[in-house]
């Protein structure tokens, strides 16, 4: 497993009303990591993630590369490297695939306005950043479609794809595989791979348990907002606690 | 003392009609989500009815009318008559728009309000016999002393009726099945259908109610605040700051609110007579409370308005993004140049006039349609940079094109200011908010004599090297060389506006519009996103509001006034809101363009141009969302594409299908927020 | 999928001699035009408890919204008490009999739990009320508190006594245990039981723990990817764990 941690988390607690949804929560991935977070539905996985990039207000610290993230806006903890997907895609309508992914490179502001009116139409480098993206996630042929023409589960990946342009070096994904068929899903694994070997920090959220089990390199565990346990994939399963956090208990009793 | 007491009751009757009118608009949002900014406009309509009917006995209808008898109509039954038609019209506005308009965007909404304002205006205008100038009395005229103040007693009456609509319609909500059930629609429409209620029927009965309360307390006021059909229309204003006060779901504090704004403007022209008041003040303050009392309650008050639970929101209109495509654009620029050279006088100043009219909808369609954020304000920015363009050419001799240059910029500045709004409240609040900002700088900069000389703004002509550029020369109207100046202007902003929206800004822009969050998400920094489209709608409004000045040779308060704005977004829909084809539409269709100058002078039913122009735009908000520019290019892009069918490219994307029923959830399975 | 003892597939139907209350024939929905469930076939009779299982994404939802009119099927249909679900309006639907608690539990937040129970109840008479109540007494102190200060137990029986007040010959509960813990849905499930009995009234219970809910449920099905991987008996179920682990893990 690789050493050198890149992303970090410390004490993370969300609070809505008098909820604990996440509640003290530390977790760590290296550099080429994939890390797993599993739990049932309402366990707190996609409120750490919100918390994580800055959509929903936590106490505790969210560090990059030693950086402390936290307090930050999303738009900026995205600038210095973290980049998340969400579960329904949330893509922009109005943009071809490859425009959704440009967006995240070449990002609008008054020096991109006046390089849109008087300079060159699109730098050379950006396109580049983009097909690659794509060419991972197997979209090249859709780069000129609109969402709205593709699957959800390409919609997904897409969204993935997003994420990973505009110098991102940790990836949160939120359930990137529940618009997959099997066989797709298997596939998206071993992309996910592919992308962490780059050197990456990988975090995945997924109810496909074949695909978490089988990618990650660590996993946590996460009930009632509190990471409950970790460990790699072949401890996970055959933990009791998950068991009976996944499936209800008297399953695992 | 007693004096100032009397001017806090004196302000009571319009107060009352404020409180109302926000009253209403409280409980239409809580039924609908809908901000009704012709809530106003229904109430005037009944006015004028009873007007018309205490006149000479006839019932005026919208095409045609009734005599009810030779004699003038009895108080009673001429308020129940009026009460009626208010009711109709907030009956047939659920009906005809809004229900089909349920799922529809905000954009959509507000735009098809403020058609609706805009056209019963028209209308009351063209039915009426608006010389009347009073309005016969139907309360008691006696008053009656108040700590040494002189109260006439409807005054009092009126605010008792403004309560007691207030306390009636919050026992309503409170109280009654159907109000609990409206109450319940409003949190969670799609729970309420699963409870076996049906929302649009439940509107239905708001819709009603609200429509005869407005306008019962407009026609006991009228006698008191007058007739004219703009003030009326333009009452939604206060109405509605005292609603965002109530935070859109309290009619207690909307009622409240709303007295205490009539009361305080009244105050407020106490005060303006007394020596003490500052000079810069002495007018328009009154009309800048509600900007003020809307920016307290979005921002001071904190805490988001709570939005309507529906269950998804359709898509805005689709986009065309501007391809630079040689021919068109060169077609386009030579027609236009064409239409200068080949006309003369009235015809070509209606041809720059139209250019400009272009320009300016450029700017709504850069903010509202690119953006997402709807501004009512455009006519202000323009208008902005026209009064600075007259200080900067007679005080300062800046010459031209610096002085537009300066004044777009001050324009600009402006934009970013009013923009800034943007950042906490979106879609129909921000359409308040901008239209708040709108009237205060109208009454408190335009129309104020301090800083307007009564006698109007004149504006120095322009010269280049010498060259004098004035339009007028002689007896020559529009000169060609005028003209050509503001051609050459407006080309170039189009050809740059159309270099953004293809280039990575619109892309950008329309990123934030479709998505806030994946926008932030994807390193998007939304809010300086928002603050860039204010800024360069508000220069290209700037700009159009410059050139308006050098070709009127001087400004007065008429020249930039809110509702001409209203008209502008409303050409600018028409037109198609989301693109640059879409501006140019708006431009030839605007008020003193092309069309306009067609229906005045070949025509003659110029006097219908308001309506036509409202008409029109309900008609596109309900049928055709993408507007005339978007569906006739759409029909092109469908032929085209058959005669070249080995091009590749974006297929053309018609408008979007129309949402079926009320019975789709496009919400994806399952997406629990944990 | 290799072999199973118990039935699976879209054939799945266990056929019953009580009449079908709610009928599923081939459907197939979604949302984009993207089928969430594809070829589906469930039927439930009169006073059945069906469990629907499956992980995130299985197509649980989808199913129960088709049901009562929220999402249009793209193919296939649903009757429900005997008249096709297609073209009618959900309020419709509502007042004929159906009464779906949706995953967000429906209950409206800013109206007390009297309004709330005020509407279920529309025009019937108080003795329902009173009825309901019985079924869970400890309403009856917050009658006047609005919901949105209630715990999220005292919320989701709420929404039950909501679904329940105008007697419903079909109850469809999504995710009862969403954000509870199991000690509380434990507390509500055997009334919904006993009203299945003594009524006749079809339940279909959708539900990410498993034995929550098999442990009421006369039958189960498991959809995986929008299909059937696994259907039978819920006692039959409840003996093999391996099965419904390896269903639900996708690894049939």
């Amino acid at each position: 497993m690789p050493t050198d941690e890149l992303f970090a988390t410390h004490a993370l607690t969300v609070r809505y009303g008098g909820v604990l949804a996440n509640d003290d929560v530390c977790l760590t991935a290296a550099c080429g990591e994939i890390v797993g977070l599993i739990g049932s539905n309402g366990a707190g996985k996609t409120t750490f993630v919100d918390a994580v990039s800055g959509f929903t207000r936590s106490d505790g610290a969210v560090s990059l590369a030693g950086r402390r993230l936290d307090g930050e806006p999303p738009h900026r903890r995205r600038a210095a490297g973290l980049a998340r997907t969400w579960q329904a895609g949330e893509l922009f309508a109005d943009l071809t695939v490859a425009q959704n992914l440009s967006v995240a490179v070449h990002r609008p502001g008054w020096r991109t306005a006046l390089g849109d009116v008087f300079g060159a139409r699109r730098p050379p480098d950006a396109a580049g950043d983009v097909e690659r993206a794509l060419a991972v996630l197997g979209l090249a042929d859709a780069a000129g479609r609109l969402p709205g023409e593709l699957t959800l589960g390409q919609q997904k990946l897409v969204g993935v794809a997003r994420a990973l342009v505009g110098g991102t070096t940790m990836l949160l994904l939120d359930e990137p595989a529940a618009g997959l068929d099997t066989r797709e899903s298997a596939e998206f694994g071993g992309e996910l791979r592919r992308i962490a070997d780059t050197g990456l920090g990988v975090l995945l959220i997924d109810h496909d348990m074949t695909l978490v089990l089988d990618v990650c390199d660590r996993v946590y565990v996460m009930d009632f907002g509190a990471v409950i346990t970790s460990g790699p994939p072949e401890r996970i399963r055959d933990d009791p606690a998950v068991l009976a956090a996944y499936l209800g208990s008297a399953v695992a009793q | 003392m007693a004096q100032f007491l009397q001017f806090v009751f004196l302000g009571l009757s319009a107060g009352a009609v404020y409180a109302v009118l926000a009253s209403s608009l409280v409980a239409v949002h809580m039924a609908t989500g809908v901000v009704n900014f012709a809530q106003g406009s229904t109430a005037l309509w009944a006015v004028w009815t009873v007007a018309a009917l205490r006149t000479d006995g006839t019932l005026v209808l919208p095409v045609g009318s009734v005599s009810l008898g030779p004699e003038p109509l009895a108080a009673a039954p001429s308020v129940a008559i009026g009460v009626a038609t208010a009711v109709a019209w907030a009956l047939l506005a659920h009906l005809l728009m809004f229900r089909p308009l349920r799922r529809a965007p905000s954009l959509a909404q507000v735009v098809a309000s403020v058609g609706l304002m805009i056209f019963l205006q028209a209308l009351v205008t063209l039915r009426f016999d608006i010389t009347i100038s009073m309005a016969q009395p139907i309360l008691p005229a006696s008053d009656v002393t108040l700590a040494g103040a002189h109260v006439d007693v409807s005054d009092l009456i009126l605010a008792g009726t403004a309560i007691v609509i207030a306390v009636a319609l919050w026992a309503y909500f409170r109280f009654t099945r159907p109000g609990i059930a409206t109450r319940a629609a409003a949190e969670d429409e799609r729970a309420a259908r699963l409870t076996g209620l049906a929302p649009d029927r439940l509107a239905a009965v708001v819709w009603a109610l609200t429509g005869a309360l407005s306008g019962l307390v407009a026609v006991l006021a009228a006698p008191t605040v007058g007739l004219d059909p703009t003030t009326y229309t333009f009452y939604v204003v206060p109405a509605l700051a005292a609603a965002l006060l109530g935070r859109l779901v309290s009619v207690g504090l909307a009622c409240a609110a709303g007295l205490v704004l009539g009361s305080f403007q009244s105050v407020i022209l106490w005060g303006s007579s007394k020596t003490w008041w500052p000079g810069w003040a002495q007018a328009g303050l009154g009309d800048a409370v509600p900007f003020v009392v809307v920016i307290v309650a979005l921002f001071l008050l904190g805490g988001r308005i709570p939005a309507r639970g529906d269950a998804a929101e359709t898509r805005l209109p689709a986009v065309t993004i501007p391809r630079p495509r040689l021919v068109p654009a060169a077609l386009l620029i030579g027609a236009a140049t064409a239409a200068t050279l080949l006309t003369s006088g009235i015809w070509r100043f209606a041809v720059v006039t139209s250019a400009i009219l272009a320009l300016l909808a450029l700017s709504q369609v850069l903010l509202t349609g690119y953006l997402g954020q709807i501004s009512l304000a455009t006519m202000a920015f323009a208008g902005t940079a026209g009064f600075a363009l007259s200080k900067l050419t007679v005080s300062a001799h800046v010459p031209f094109p610096l002085s537009i240059l300066l004044a777009a910029l001050l324009a600009t500045a402006l934009g970013v200011v009013v923009g800034i709004p943007a950042l906490r409240v979106r879609g129909a609040q921000l359409a308040v908010v901008t239209l708040a900002a709108g009237i205060a700088v109208q009454s408190f900069v335009f129309s104020n004599p301090a800083l307007t000389p009564f006698e109007g703004n004149r504006i120095r002509d322009p010269s280049l090297f010498g060259w004098s550029l004035a339009v007028r020369s002689g007896t020559t109207l529009t000169t060609a060389r005028f003209a050509l100046t503001v051609l050459v202007i407006v080309t170039i902003l189009t050809l740059a506006v159309a270099r953004l929206m293809s280039g990575r800004t619109g892309q950008g822009f329309l990123a934030v519009r479709s998505n806030e969050r994946a926008a932030a998400a994807a390193g998007i920094n939304v809010a300086a996103t928002k603050l860039l489209g204010f800024g360069l709608s508000a220069f290209l409004g700037g700009t159009g509001g410059c050139l308006i000045g050098y070709s009127r040779g001087q400004l007065s308060d008429g020249s930039f006034t809110v509702l001409a704005g209203l008209t502008l977004l409303a050409m600018a829909y028409v037109g198609g809101i989301t693109s640059v084809g879409g501006a140019v539409v708006a431009g030839l269709i605007g008020p003193l363009g092309v069309l306009h100058t067609f229906l005045t002078r070949t025509l003659d039913v110029g006097d219908y141009y308001q309506l036509i122009a409202a008409g029109g735009l309900l008609l596109t908000v309900v049928l055709n969302p993408r507007g005339i520019a978007g569906a006739t290019g759409g029909q092109l892009r469908v032929v085209l594409a058959r005669y070249r069918p080995g091009r590749r490219g974006r297929a053309p994307s018609g408008p979007p299908p129309p949402v079926e029923a009320a019975d789709v959830a496009t919400t994806p399975e399952p997406s629990h927020a944990n | 999928m290799t072999d199973q003892p118990a039935t699976t597939g879209p054939a799945a139907t266990v056929t019953t001699e009580r009449r079908p209350a709610l009928e599923i024939t081939g459907l197939t929905a979604g949302y984009n035009g993207v089928p969430a469930v594809r070829d589906l076939s469930i039927s439930v009779a009169e006073g059945e408890v069906l469990a629907l299982l499956g992980p995130n994404g299985a197509g649980k939802t989808t199913t129960l919204l088709a049901a009562v009119g929220l999402l249009p099927a793209m193919r296939g249909g649903v009757v429900a008490l005997g008249t096709p679900v297609r073209g009618r309006r959900v309020e419709k639907i509502a007042r004929a009999g159906v009464s779906l608690v949706p995953d967000n539990r429906g209950v409206f937040q800013r109206l007390t739990v009297a309004e709330n129970l005020r509407l279920a109840s529309g025009r019937r008479a108080r003795a329902d009320l009173a009825g309901t109540l019985d079924l869970f007494p400890q309403l009856r102190p917050l009658l006047g508190r609005r919901c949105g200060l209630l715990s999220g137990g005292e919320q989701q029986m709420v929404a039950l006594a909501k679904a329940l007040l105008p007697r419903p010959r079909v109850l469809l509960i999504d995710e009862m245990s969403l954000g509870l813990a199991p000690i509380v849905v434990q507390g509500l499930l055997p009334a919904v039981r006993s009203l299945a009995d003594e009524r006749r009234m079809a339940v279909v219970l959708v539900e990410q723990h498993l034995d929550i809910a098999l442990s009421i449920a006369d039958r189960a099905v498991v959809l995986h990817h929008g299909q059937v991987a696994l259907a039978g008996p819920a006692a039959q179920l409840r003996e093999r764990r391996d099965l419904m682990e390896a269903a639900y893990f996708g690894r049939l």
